[in-house]
């Protein structure tokens, strides 16, 4: 006798074709500071650290001690304190607006989050540091953002009439150069996510979306940046992100850089197929060979 | 009464099928069902910040912990410390042991962080997972003491804010190493 039995066969499979974008924020020119370098007081310069109790002299020779370390303290300009502490600097926190999306905040002491900020402040007075200062995206030649990371499931392959899910890695980015010739930092937010999904459909979606598992939904559910494939065929998705800046010289605050700035990902080809149901004589995860496999 | 027994047939198999184990690659000319691929990008050693942060916490707790107790730095107590660091903070950390050999200090009490937050947590290009932190270090129940048991180092602001990056030392591990503390020249958060 023989026995009947229904798979579902996908009748094409895709090679996964995404690559992840590099993303590599600049943080080149940071010194370091390990705790054990807080306790014993060789860390340059920072706002709160503590001095030395009896001379200065340890700092020097922490710092020559640090030999070949390409990043350690020796590099850091030093700053002759001797046994006397900078007074601390008045509590400002960075004023950007934690509430938006991606942007990774930190607890300010007063309850309040506020964004990450450093105090590159230069030596010498600043003098574009002014408020009145206005910033264009064409300024930040020193500052490229990013082009977010962009993952899909099914991985490279959908299946026609049911959706596919993309999204966008996170995507915030923090950077540090020279801007107008002062150092500064300048903060790209995530405003808007365009996805073309190659087959002519766009869709502009303003969070750029999660795979279904962090979604908590079953497989080949809609989801705001999912889509359905009405077509056999291999097309290419392209996501643009379009992003807000946001520039600190300093502990000045944030304030907000004139323009969009726009980048594209890194393509995904997504090959489409047909699921049909076809019977088999045996199971064929058993045995591939059988009748109907 | 055929189709009834064929209807049966069906659907009493269909969760056979379901039950069937995974397929395993085979060069059959036919293709064969397999499981959903995984996602495109790498699998992330941490599904979630929260996951994350959690690994961070234990990784740098007991990285401050040992490093309060560590012995001479020939001692295999030192050697452990200097294992869950990598990078600057290898060089950073084995600085500070000479130094305070030279000089014939010790840490005393321990060393104490709060408020650790993600910066973020992502796969680097190499695939190993790269974690940036912010926290607060708490010298306030730690000292560092001369042979005379003296405190040599004065300390205006016990809490500091810090910036900590763990890493993966390669790509399916979760074991965290401490690579760098980037200076925070910002504003203390912490105070």
């Amino acid at each position: 006798m023989v026995r009947f039995k229904l798979l579902l066969v996908i009748s094409a499979l895709a090679a996964m074709a995404l690559t992840l974008a590099p993303s590599t924020p600049s943080h080149a020119d940071l010194k370091d500071c390990t705790f054990s370098q807080k306790k014993v007081g060789v860390c340059p310069d920072g706002p709160k650290t503590g001095g030395i109790a009896n001379g200065g002299s340890v700092e020097l020779t922490a710092d020559s001690t640090s030999g070949s370390s390409g990043t350690g303290t020796s590099s850091h300009p030093r700053r002759g304190r001797g046994g006397t502490v900078a007074a601390a600097p008045p509590r400002v926190c960075a004023n950007g607006d934690p509430a938006k999306p991606g942007i990774e905040t930190i607890p300010c002491g007063n309850g309040s989050f506020l964004p990450f900020s450093r105090n590159p402040t230069a030596a010498v007075p600043c003098t574009v540091c002014s408020p009145d200062t206005i910033v264009r995206v064409s300024d930040l030649q020193d500052f490229p953002a990013h082009p977010a990371p962009t993952s899909m499931e099914p991985g490279g392959w959908a299946i026609v009439g049911l959706a596919a899910n993309f999204w966008a890695g996170p995507s915030a980015q923090l950077g540090e150069g020279l801007l107008l010739g002062q150092p500064a930092q300048v903060m790209f937010t995530p405003i808007g996510y365009h996805w073309n999904y190659g087959d002519g459909t766009t869709t502009t979606t303003t969070a750029g979306g999660a795979s279904w598992d962090n979604l908590s939904l079953a497989e080949f559910t809609t989801t705001p940046t999912s889509h359905t494939y009405v077509e056999k065929g291999t097309f290419t998705v392209v996501l643009t992100v379009d992003y807000h800046a946001d520039y600190s010289f300093g502990d000045q605050g944030w304030r907000p850089v004139e323009g969009t700035v726009t980048v594209p990902s890194t393509p995904i080809t997504v090959v489409t197929a047909r699921e049909s149901t076809v019977l088999v004589a045996e199971d064929c995860n058993a045995n591939p060979r059988g009748p109907g496999c | 009464m055929l189709t009834a027994f064929l209807l049966l047939l069906a659907v009493g198999t269909l969760s056979g099928c379901s039950a069937a184990p995974a397929p395993t690659p085979s060069n059959t000319a036919v293709p064969v069902p397999t499981a959903t691929a995984a996602p495109t990008e790498t699998p992330p050693v941490f599904a979630s910040n929260d996951e994350a942060l959690a690994a961070a916490k234990a990784a740098y707790t007991k990285y401050l912990s040992l490093g309060d107790s560590a012995g001479a730095t020939d001692s295999d107590s030192w050697e452990e410390y200097l294992s869950l660091t990598t990078g600057t903070e290898h060089d950073g950390a084995a600085q500070v042991g000479k130094l305070m050999e030279e000089k014939g200090w010790s840490f005393t009490g321990v060393t104490l962080f709060d408020s650790m937050t993600i910066q973020s947590s992502r796969a680097l290009p190499d695939s190993t997972w790269e974690i940036r932190t912010y926290l607060c270090l708490d010298l306030s129940s730690s000292d560092t003491v001369n042979d005379a048991g003296d405190s040599v180092i004065k300390n205006d602001e016990p809490r500091s804010p810090m910036i900590v990056v763990f890493v993966t030392p390669d790509k399916n591990s979760r074991q965290l190493l401490i690579s760098e503390s980037p200076i925070w020249s910002g504003s203390n958060f912490c105070s």
